[in-house]
């Protein structure tokens, strides 16, 4: 998922942690998502 | 003389123009997204236009001259095209497959190749009941829905830093979109992110929770037969495997269109 890297040695979770950390104090201040107009129209059809 | 340029969207365009005007069959990394958040370095010599990051060129150089005269080139290339050579280099080691999808496969599921997909993505919804499908965020529950995903996934992801800037920043200038899963109780449970190139949309991740059993089926469905992917008319480039066999046989499973080799490039004088 997502594609390979050109990295090697995997991630670390030293890494995993500054990136939560990082992205927990942008949501909270609101840089998260940004909202759309398009429709917003629940998806049914095959499983209702 | 080989010029360092900055990084820029115009940059990286021009990069892929060049590529579309020599009709280069695109590979998973091929996208303004993807080569911009990636945070590579461009690099230009006469007509000849690359990127590199590190020890490797990330995909192969181009030209949009017939005649122009290849350059001496000593690092190997990342990730190279399907339906193209390159002077100076030769095929490397095999990097991952190259799964390709036809949106319009998924709208019928008839006949026994799609027994198994079919049967998997009635399970989340009959189990769970009502959900919602949509393209604007209900709430702020996407970092935690990636960290339950990382979390549990830490041996599988690569890219970490690029999987958090695609999936909770908005980069919708640069043609990152995004379909949000909700369950019952409005609770987020699946995300799917995509980008584009001139040829093919780029399923760039489906991040569900991962302690709700066939919910990466039904989110994969949901995503393959929303009108906005249907009414483009592209194939769906769903990347590789990373070397996950489970991975691959999942794919397996939804009838590709197209299964690929993806290889690396080395340099003939290495």
């Amino acid at each position: 998922m997502g594609g390979k890297s050109r990295k090697t040695g995997g991630i670390s979770k030293k890494l995993v942690a500054r990136l939560q950390s990082k992205y927990s104090t942008n949501s909270k201040s609101g840089v998260n998502d940004k909202k759309t107009t398009v429709d917003n129209k629940k998806r049914t059809g095959l499983f209702d | 003389m080989i010029k360092k340029q900055r990084l820029t969207i115009r940059n990286v365009q021009d990069y892929l123009t060049k590529l579309e005007q020599c009709q280069i069959d695109p590979n998973f990394f091929t996208s303004l997204a993807y080569l911009y958040l990636s945070k590579v370095q461009v690099y230009s010599f006469q007509d000849w236009m690359w990127m590199e990051d590190d020890e490797w060129i990330v995909l192969p150089p181009v030209s949009d001259k017939v005649n122009n005269k290849a350059l001496s080139w000593n690092k190997p290339i990342w990730a190279g095209f399907l339906n193209h050579s390159i002077e100076g280099f030769k095929i490397g080691s095999f990097l991952d497959w190259q799964f390709t999808f036809d949106p319009i496969h998924f709208n019928e599921l008839g006949g026994k190749y799609w027994k198994v997909y079919r049967k998997n993505i009635r399970k989340y919804p009959t189990r769970n009941g009502s959900w919602e499908y949509v393209n604007t965020p209900l709430n702020n529950e996407a970092l935690d829905l990636v960290n339950q995903w990382v979390g549990e996934k830490i041996n599988d992801i690569l890219d970490v830093e690029l999987l958090y800037s695609y999936a909770l920043e908005d980069h919708t200038k640069i043609g990152v979109h995004k379909h949000y899963l909700y369950d019952k109780s409005q609770h987020l449970i699946a995300l799917n992110i995509w980008d584009e190139n001139y040829r093919y949309i780029n399923f760039r991740y489906c991040i569900v929770r991962p302690d709700i059993p066939f919910l990466d089926e039904f989110a994969r469905y949901l995503f393959y037969t929303h009108p906005e992917i249907q009414q483009q008319g592209k194939l769906v480039n769903d990347g590789g495997s990373l070397g996950n066999v489970g991975l691959e046989r999942f794919k397996d499973k939804m009838n590709p269109f197209k299964k690929q080799q993806i290889y690396s490039l080395n340099p003939n004088k290495l």
